[in-house]
């Protein structure tokens, strides 16, 4: 959070029992020294309310509603600090002010909190834990689509990965509590396997991220924060309901939490989530087959002593997912008839029923995390994980013969297990520069099994070593951050005996990045940063037959590592009238490697089929993102959020194929902190309009992209009490008009429309089990 | 000391936890030593075409693609048939990467005829001049294709091809129109007519 300064704040809620009021408690330090501040002055602006702060540094507020306020603190001889905060529940607040003699105005607001402070000068978005809930879809990427510069690359209703600033698969790093999260992200029909439920907040970064990441990270990270440990003593519960009409899906969470012991403290919490969803439906006919049925579980245990904190944790994330029956064809011409058809081939009544072709997956990751703060500035971190992804697909037999093997051999099973040992010391160089240096090791192994696997078996390990420097004075910051890593990779297959083939890559990336506060209101921060990548398996060995495109795809095993250069500027406006981000940025690759379909069909007893290969190319993938919002009074804000992305292959200066189309959303928001017993009340309309993608090479796809669209959605949500039990409810409609449109970067366009109206209903009950008076 | 002691216990305790919980699946295939690959799934390898005319002389065609859906290129053997002559003829099925080579047209016949149907286009020069017709039907009086009579009407000699479709029906009804189903053999045979 240092780099984004005075703007973005987590707000991490301690989340307690609902009263009908609200406290609010406020801790203020100095940030350099993090001594308590006494008689600084807090005020609430929307209430006449003003206190000082007392002797620790601590001032309370009781009895607020719920609602939006405007927090403002200042203290003579620190930077002023305002914010805009949404009270719900109790909340505690620490501020961090700093020294106007020292460095630019640099506020945090934290919670107890065990994640590293993040060193990038970069454009990141934060969902916080509040609208996560009440924007919880059918996969957890369909939050991200609130963010501008990210949309979704689907394969039906149940399965989609992120595209941050036209990047997915391979360029993104997923990191779920901490850990780096190792799956099957190449497949464009691999979706994101987290659990909707897990996440308490998201945090997106857009743009390499390489330094602190490693190579993967060349085209942002996806950050899912668990739940932070309880700090207070007690024991709380929370359990989660959900249900939607489209593909009568119904869901459930229950989580407890509890936190005992003064000096040695140990907090734990447990979590489980089920949900199963049947077919679901476009305005017009039942997608037959793209139910699925998921079961998760996560636990943690967390030991904190003085300056030292150990924690555990296990989560185990399993899915069945169907695939469209109708998205299975022989070969080209099939494809053809399917495009001519306009619907479906296979449609049947609407059924929870999951039939061939369908994928089955687990994910089980296993961590220890061990942090000790020797002082304010000087931490250490040790981290453990090991994790194993199961990924299993079963395709559709071509004769009734052969039904019991296809139903009980999957097509292609890979079984991927990485093993991942980080260390990072924070600590202070000089007074005014602060940083990180970190080294990580990852070991991965994968084994392939099935009718026909795509992938080869491979081992790689992983080795690279960082630092990130930050240097702050007055309003200005700036960060230097370097890494070197190296990639140690064989590929093992059986061809007259085991025969290997061992790739060793090896590479720099760097980032520098500057940030400066033109005022209380407006920030803006620039970086420029290289960030390279090598060659994943599947893009140098994958060898094999996707029925839902009628493609045959082939690695290239002489493609060499892309190189990146990535440069980006930003403007962040926080004002209590008006929030906003303006980014633009420019990322050139050399040897970018992406999938191409062979425009010349091979021929096979099936009759043709197109190959798709893998091709380097220069490319320059450049945008603008656009966020604004204007709170027109207390209840009432209106706002809008672009993006563009600019797609061209410089080598042979055509458009990039497969790329995200423009879009933007607009949206008026209402919200009232209390309407007669009913709190927290929000409405809000959002109307999304993306544009067709005009900008694609000719003649390789088989059809062009669809047609521009655009859906309304309308959200909503209140809390109340039934008898004394607090409870929270939120409903979203979403595609309210039942608009029938196809999506670009749906790999189901060639076959479906995509989902018709669906009507969400969410339920969250918080329980207090124990408490100590 | 003493909290030196109680880190490190709990330390020690995590670290056995963690080494308990990830070593279950230590047993497992290692990626260094993958296997050979055993392939029970039947694949379509050879298309042969069988015909004799009314005289009794046998003709036959051949399209065999060795990797099936892969990028090999096939190895094809076209038909020379003779203008003005009536051939009966059969369509065959193998499945040549097994050993002994697996017969997959007579499973067809046998068990799934319902799921199944052939359809034969003469295109090019062969077009005006050859009829097909199917002579088999399923369980239901509906066609399969699998025996065929074809007709090679008099005059010169000509060159075409005898595109040979198998559509496979998985859930949905047989139909006439060959755009519906799934294809599992689309061979396309060179045809000679000689006069």
């Amino acid at each position: 959070m240092l780099c984004a300064g005075l703007c973005f704040a987590s707000l991490i809620k301690a989340e307690k029992n609902l009263p009908k009021r609200f406290s609010l408690q406020v801790l203020v330090v100095d940030s350099n020294t993090q001594k308590p501040l006494e008689a600084a002055s807090i005020t609430l602006a929307e209430t006449q309310w003003h206190a000082i702060t007392n002797l620790s540094g601590m001032v309370k507020a009781d009895s607020l509603l719920g609602g939006w306020y405007t927090l403002q603190c200042s203290f003579v001889g620190y930077h002023a600090f305002q914010q805009r905060i949404w009270i719900e529940s109790d909340k505690q607040i620490r501020i961090e002010l700093c020294p106007e003699s020292e460095h630019l105005h640099e506020v945090e607001i934290v919670s107890h909190s065990d994640e590293l402070r993040d060193y990038t000068v970069q454009t990141r978005t934060i969902l916080s834990a509040q609208e996560i809930e009440r924007n919880r879809g059918i996969t957890f990427v369909d939050q991200l689509k609130q963010l501008s510069g990210v949309t979704l690359l689907s394969t039906g209703p149940a399965i989609a990965k992120p595209v941050i600033r036209g990047l997915h698969s391979n360029r993104l790093v997923t990191i779920n509590n901490g850990v780096r999260q190792e799956g099957q992200q190449w497949g464009s029909d691999h979706g994101t396997e987290i659990d909707p439920f897990a996440p308490a907040s998201i945090e997106v970064i857009k743009g390499a991220a390489s330094v602190e990441y490693g190579a993967e990270a060349m085209g942002g990270v996806v950050r899912i924060n668990a739940k932070p440990y309880m700090d207070v003593k007690g024991i709380n519960a929370e359990l989660q309901l959900m249900g939607a009409s489209n593909n009568g899906m119904g869901a459930g969470s229950l989580q407890m939490e509890g936190s005992h012991f003064d000096r040695h403290k140990l907090s734990w919490r447990a979590q489980g989530s089920f949900r199963k969803a049947g077919d679901s439906r476009t305005p017009e006919y039942v997608m037959s087959n793209t139910g699925f049925q998921e079961m998760s579980g996560q636990y943690g245990l967390h030991y904190a002593y003085k300056g030292f904190h150990a924690d555990f944790s296990q989560s185990l994330f399993t899915t069945e997912m169907g695939i469209l029956r109708a998205a299975h064809v022989g070969n080209r011409g099939d494809l053809l008839n399917a495009i001519q058809l306009g619907k479906p081939a296979f449609i049947a009544p609407f059924s929870y029923q999951i039939e061939t072709p369908s994928q089955q997956v687990s994910h089980l990751i296993s961590s220890i995390k061990m942090w000790y703060g020797f002082n304010s500035q000087t931490k250490v971190h040790i981290q453990l994980s090991r994790q194993f992804n199961e990924r299993a697909e079963y395709d559709r037999p071509p004769r009734q013969s052969q039904r019991d093997l296809f139903n009980t051999v999957p097509a292609y099973q890979l079984l991927l297990t990485t093993d991942i040992v980080e260390a990072k010391l924070e600590h202070q160089l000089l007074k005014n520069v602060r940083g990180v240096v970190g080294v990580n090791w990852m070991n991965q192994g994968n084994v392939s099994e099935g009718l026909q696997p795509i992938l080869p078996n491979y081992r790689a390990y992983t080795y690279g070593i960082f630092v990130i420097e930050k240097w702050q004075r007055g309003r200005w910051m700036t960060e230097l951050g370097i890494r070197q890593d190296w990639r140690d990779q064989t590929r093992f297959i059986y061809q007259n005996g085991i025969q290997s083939n061992a790739m060793y890559y090896s590479g720099l990336t760097y980032s520098i990045g500057a940030a400066y506060a033109v005022n209380e209101y407006l920030k803006i921060n620039a970086n420029s940063s290289s960030a390279w990548r090598p060659p994943s398996i599947n893009e140098l060995y994958s060898y094999g037959l996707h029925g839902g495109t009628a493609t045959f795809e082939i690695g290239n095993p002489n493609l060499v590592p892309e190189r990146s250069l990535n440069s980006e500027i930003g403007l962040v406006l926080h004002h209590s009238k008006w929030t906003g981000e303006f980014n633009l940025f420019r990322n050139l690759f050399h040897n970018f490697i992406y999938r191409l379909p062979n425009p010349v069909p091979t021929i096979t007893i099936r009759g043709s089929f197109p190959m798709m290969n893998f091709v380097q190319d220069d490319a320059l993938l450049q945008g603008a993102e656009l966020n604004l919002t204007r709170y027109l009074n207390k209840s009432f804000s209106a706002g809008v959020n672009a993006s563009y992305l600019y797609a061209q292959n410089t080598s042979d200066n055509v458009p990039l194929i497969f790329m995200p189309a423009n879009r933007a959303r607009f949206t008026i928001a209402y919200q009232k902190e209390a309407i007669w017993k009913i709190k927290g009340v929000f409405v809000n309309v959002q109307y999304n309009y993306v544009a067709m993608q005009s900008r694609f090479p000719k003649g390789i796809d088989i059809i062009d992209p669809p047609a521009a669209y655009g859906l309304l959605d309308l959200n909503a949500g209140c809390e109340t009490h039934i008898g004394k039990q607090p409870i929270r409810v939120s409903m979203s409609v979403y595609n309210m008009l039942s608009t029938s449109y196809r999506d670009y970067l749906s790999r189901l366009r060639y076959y479906t429309l995509e989902p018709g109206i669906n009507f969400l209903l969410r339920l969250t009950i918080p329980i207090t089990i124990y408490k100590p008076s | 000391m003493k909290t030196t002691k109680n880190i490190l216990v709990s330390c020690a305790l995590l670290v056995c936890a963690f080494t308990f919980t990830s070593c279950e699946k230590d047993d497992d295939k290692k990626p260094e030593t993958p296997q050979a690959p055993s392939n029970p799934k039947e694949v379509i390898t050879t298309v042969t075409l069988l015909m004799e005319d009314t005289l009794g002389n046998l003709v036959t065609a051949s399209w065999k693609d060795a990797d099936a859906d892969g990028p090999g290129a096939p190895v094809i053997t076209g038909l020379t048939l003779k203008a003005g002559m009536h051939y009966d003829g059969a369509v065959l099925l193998l499945d040549e990467s097994k050993s002994p080579v697996d017969t997959i047209s007579n499973e067809i016949a046998e068990k799934e005829a319902e799921a199944h149907q052939f359809f034969y286009t003469a295109e090019g020069g062969a077009n005006s001049r050859l009829i097909v017709e199917r002579e088999d039907k399923d369980k239901n009086n509906q066609p399969l294709g699998m025996l065929i009579h074809v007709d090679v009407s008099a005059g010169g000699s000509a060159a075409g091809t005898l595109k040979v479709v198998l559509k496979h029906y998985d859930g949905i009804n047989k139909s006439t129109d060959p755009a519906v189903g799934e294809t599992d053999v689309e061979a396309v045979f060179p045809v000679t007519i000689q006069e």
